[in-house]
């Protein structure tokens, strides 16, 4: 039995343990949360539950891109000490229920504005904590779709910028269809002082982030995530399906997967409509997502990028690594 | 003209057709002798700055570069031995970050199908070891006589085949010279 399996069944039988007497035991559960390019498992319940989720604000140095001397690093300040900050995955109808902590060391206040949540702020104006703050609150996911989180503290602009943000996904009450890979990729901007080919500890240009002018844009936090050793993979003949998110904080994204068509797009994150088919390119604004379906039939790496092409050379590059059999029905050389 | 004069230049130095934008570096050797050099970079000499820049066409270019990168310190003693090599940056552009800067403009060119040969992060550091280690191995203390003759040989060669590419270039430099990039 997984881990996550058992930390749930375990969170359940706790809260009906402690249930009063009289009251509805209401049925409960730790969310398992993975980092990207990794996604949780699909929600087996039938019936909706609370899912507890903890967020904690961190400010981390951490690899923006990878050097040749010395690793380029930034001051991160993340949601749970990665950029981006964790997936979360939970189903129309259930009740979502966050604690943010904010450590004494903190030097700044945070919250979470979750794109999935109805009521002001969406959420932030319940979660504001200070530093040596928690605050736990309640929300009910009433619609199926894949949504962007980030901190919406004040300066917004300036906790997005520099990293703090994550992905929530809400299924359909019946579920995803079924995908043998799933992933997590999240593009964002940084912006610096310093150019891209500086090394060391770089630092946040307000400046050029209220100019729209990125230093970097990158997928899942930094430079080369997804390539080399961070490649996604999958087999020929597997479905697989991409969360896709766009924070931005300025730019809109282009999400293109070389030599591919995508056989569904769930648009702008919804699923509330029929999905687009066969798609070359996906438009995905700042603060929105899509989820993109695909089955694999050539064997090769598969280049992730976003079509407003040159973002590339500012690191918005990934692969996707499909091994297997050659098609050469579908692809060969002919001379 | 240029041209008539161009061709047989280039053919004698192994170097084919010239880029389209040439540049001084084009004119001279596309190989360099590292048999004294030690093995780890001889096996960066042949596993990674060969393949790379053969790829890209710009062996000679690589080869015959004005960039020599120094730490501080090792500036600083090259500085007062040679002072010759800070005199002109069209001969010697030393700094203590040259290569790295190149390298990285290189790892961040985009790939795309994955056919072409690319530089990973790994073979990047390999690379940057290398490029600077030949320069300081060819372009410094008791070598930087030569390699300022090297140097201006290919500059008044350049000269006198492109006079107009020569000044655009010399301009360039001078320009970026006065915002302090090496």
């Amino acid at each position: 039995m997984k881990h996550s399996v058992i930390a749930a069944m375990t969170a359940a039988m706790g809260v009906a343990a402690l249930a009063p007497m009289g009251a509805h035991a209401e049925n409960a559960e730790t969310a398992k949360l993975t980092f990207a390019p990794d996604v949780p498992p699909p929600v087996a319940r039938k019936s909706p539950a609370v899912v507890r989720v903890g967020l904690n604000p961190q400010e981390v140095v951490g690899v923006l891109a990878p050097g040749v001397s010395d690793d380029t690093r930034y001051p991160f300040w993340t949601f749970n000490g990665r950029v981006p900050g964790p997936f979360i995955r939970v189903r129309e109808g259930d009740t979502l229920e966050l604690t943010i902590a904010n450590s004494a060391s903190s030097a700044m206040a945070h919250n979470v504005d979750l794109h999935a949540v109805t009521g002001p702020g969406g959420g932030a104006a319940l979660t504001l904590v200070k530093p040596g703050e928690t605050k736990t609150a309640r929300f009910k996911m009433l619609k199926a779709g894949l949504f962007v989180y980030h901190c919406a503290a004040p300066p917004v602009t300036d906790h997005i910028a520099n990293g703090m943000y994550g992905m929530i996904l809400v299924e359909p009450p019946e579920g995803l269809p079924k995908a043998d890979k799933e992933f997590y990729v999240l593009q964002s901007e940084f912006y610096t002082n310093e150019d891209m080919e500086t090394e060391g500890l770089l630092s946040y240009s307000p400046k050029k982030a209220l100019a729209e002018d990125p230093t970097f844009v990158v997928f899942n936090g930094r430079v080369g995530s997804l390539t080399e050793d961070g490649a996604l993979q999958a087999k020929v003949g597997d479905r697989v399906r991409i969360f896709f998110g766009n924070i931005g904080p300025n730019k809109a994204s282009s999400f293109h997967i070389i030599g591919t068509i995508f056989d569904r797009v769930y648009r702008e994150g919804g699923f509330g409509a029929e999905p687009g088919r066969n798609v070359q390119t996906t438009l995905v604004p700042a603060g929105g997502a899509a989820v993109v379906e695909m089955t694999m039939q050539v064997p090769g790496d598969y280049s992730l990028v976003d079509h407003s092409i040159f973002r590339m050379q500012k690191g918005a590059a990934g692969t996707l690594h499909v091994s297997g059999p050659d098609a050469p029905d579908i692809y060969k050389q002919v001379k | 003209m240029v041209l008539i004069l161009g061709l047989p230049l280039a053919a004698a130095v192994g170097a084919g057709k010239l880029p389209r934008d040439p540049l001084p570096e084009d004119l001279g050797p596309a190989s360099i002798d590292v048999s004294g050099y030690p093995a780890d970079q001889q096996k960066a000499y042949r596993d990674v700055f060969l393949p790379l820049f053969g790829q890209l066409g710009e062996t000679a270019r690589a080869v015959n570069s004005p960039v020599i990168e120094l730490d501080p310190a090792l500036l600083a003693v090259e500085r007062s031995k040679n002072p010759a090599l800070f005199d002109d940056p069209m001969v010697a552009r030393v700094s203590s970050d040259g290569w790295k800067r190149r390298v990285h403009g290189i790892l961040n060119k985009p790939r795309c199908c994955g056919s072409c040969p690319v530089l990973s992060a790994k073979q990047a550091k390999v690379l940057w070891r290398f490029l600077v280690y030949d320069s300081i191995a060819r372009k410094t203390g008791g070598r930087a006589g030569a390699w300022i003759e090297h140097r201006r040989r290919l500059l008044d060669d350049f000269k006198r085949l492109y006079p107009e590419r020569f000044e655009t270039l010399k301009a360039e430099t001078a320009g970026e010279e006065k915002e302090g990039v090496r």
